[in-house]
């Protein structure tokens, strides 16, 4: 890999953020940056929230194009606890290369496992960015591919530029999203999902548990929907949905 | 005892009370009364009538803690007696511009003690009375238990029969409609001890529930002292 064709790649990776400031919905940012990746080998990309502002570990999935059942097995074995790539983005912005990770050794038992299982999902090596925020929240970028992926000096600098800026512009977009949903009152799917089950009764583990994702994104998700519908406890957020009909009785 | 009238106008201000409605609902009608087919794993009992447009009252004790409730429903939209039970009336159901139809009356609680109870259930006659007469209501009309007409009558309520008594699986009831006799605002505060209106409606536009509150319940200044006021602000802007 010459150092030309590294550069020409970089070239091209300034044109897709460019194009990318203009991109209007989430959908369009993600097929630019689907392009974008996929010069460097990747197939999926993925933008978590690692920590949240209070400094609680968080592991929320916020967007991007990525195995959903991979998703949901590393939630499932509780992969964050022995994870050092979120170990590393936390404490530092560098961004970490899988392949590194596993050539410097002393990977421990689980995390041989962890990179064996991720190999059978499909994702052999990985590329991850951390976004460390002004509130002192840590977001990460993953970005992954079904083969090594081969990646000099110049390469790994475009990787990183393009992740932040996919990181900031689907932010925004998200935001801008959220901000039209609370406006308009309007609840999404998943948020629609948990409070049904709370109003069956069900505690934010067992919603988890049903509808196969952590505790903790429950919460989140019926934290959104409050603030959505203008109230501070779950039990508010149920009453309200029902009245307006966004929930069943 | 206040009753305040919630509405889709200022439900905001009253979230709290809006949950604690709906459980105490649930304490009442499902664990109470026995009916069943309300019953909620989440303990709110809430149904189809539960809309933006029903209006609650909810009764609340000097420290805000909620002593019952009732709930109305225009009879121009869909109510019980119109969409759940139209068997209960034997004649066609009274709906109109002056008629409400009133449900899930549930003053005190058995725990509460007879003196907590009595004035709930005095509290929330007063409440719908002086609800009838600020909207220009003729009538309620309503699905009673037949074991709550003597204690109705004894009130003042003059209930008349829309139809033949129901027996259903855990009592009897009958759909009635009760003329909103204001007359009887009088006796009613008198043997409830109060001689200022119960209701409360605090505009949606009220940031601070208690601010509104306590200047529904200060009095006006007396004239004297109004007078008193002004001349001493003219006197001030002459000098």
């Amino acid at each position: 890999m010459t150092l030309l064709v590294q550069e020409e790649r970089l070239e091209r990776a300034f044109g897709v953020i460019d194009r990318a400031f203009a991109a209007s919905t989430p959908e369009e940012l993600d097929q630019l940056m689907k392009g974008a990746f996929a010069e460097f080998g990747a197939r999926f990309f993925s933008v978590d929230q690692m920590r949240d502002s209070s400094g609680a570990i968080v592991g929320i999935h916020h967007f991007g194009q990525w195995p959903d059942d991979w998703g949901a097995h590393y939630i499932e074995q509780r992969h964050y606890l022995h994870d050092r790539v979120v170990r590393h983005a936390i404490a530092c912005p560098r961004p970490r290369h899988w392949v590194d990770e596993q050539r410097a050794g002393n990977l421990s038992h689980a995390e041989k496992r962890l990179f064996g299982e991720a190999g059978e999902f499909g994702l052999r090596d990985g590329f991850v960015t951390p976004v460390h925020q002004m509130d002192g929240a840590v977001a990460a970028v993953a970005v992954t591919a079904s083969e090594k992926m081969s990646l000099h000096a110049v390469d790994k600098a475009a990787l990183r530029l393009l992740s932040i800026y996919y990181c900031s512009f689907g932010l925004l977009l998200k935001q801008g999203i959220d901000a039209k949903g609370r406006a308009r009152n309007v609840l999404t799917p998943r948020q629609r999902e948990c409070l049904q089950w709370a109003r069956a009764g069900k505690s934010s583990w067992e919603i988890g548990e049903i509808i196969g994702i952590a505790e903790r994104t429950v919460n989140f998700h019926i934290e959104e929907a409050c603030r959505r519908l203008n109230v501070t406890t779950r039990q508010q957020a149920v009453i309200e949905a029902v009245i307006k009909g966004m929930i069943s009785l | 005892m206040d009753v305040h009238v919630i509405t889709a106008a200022n439900r905001s201000l009253y979230l709290d009370e809006i949950a604690a409605m709906h459980r105490h609902r649930h304490e009442i009608f499902v664990k109470y009364y026995g009916w069943t087919a309300l019953e909620s794993p989440d303990g709110l009992e809430i149904d189809e009538f539960d809309t933006p447009h029903t209006v609650y009252f909810v009764i609340l004790d000097k420290d805000g803690q909620l002593r019952g409730c009732d709930r109305v429903i225009p009879s121009w939209r869909p109510h019980m007696l119109t969409h759940l039970f139209p068997e209960y009336a034997d004649r066609p159901v009274p709906i109109g511009p002056a008629i409400w139809e009133w449900s899930r009356h549930a003053p005190g609680h058995p725990d509460w003690g007879d003196q907590i109870n009595r004035q709930a259930r005095l509290a929330s006659s007063i409440a719908l009375l002086e609800f009838a007469a600020s909207r220009g209501i003729e009538a309620y009309t309503g699905i009673l238990e037949a074991r709550a007409l003597p204690m109705a009558a004894r009130v003042g309520w003059r209930p008349e029969p829309l139809g033949a008594p129901v027996r259903y699986g855990e009592g009897e009831s009958v759909a009635c409609l009760c003329p909103a006799d204001l007359s009887l605002l009088p006796r009613l505060r008198r043997l409830a001890g109060v001689s200022e209106p119960l209701l409360i409606e605090i505009p949606a536009q009220a940031k601070a529930r208690r601010a509104v509150e306590l200047a529904l319940k200060i009095g006006p200044p007396q004239a004297a002292d109004a007078e008193a006021a002004i001349d001493a602000v003219l006197q001030r802007a002459q000098s």
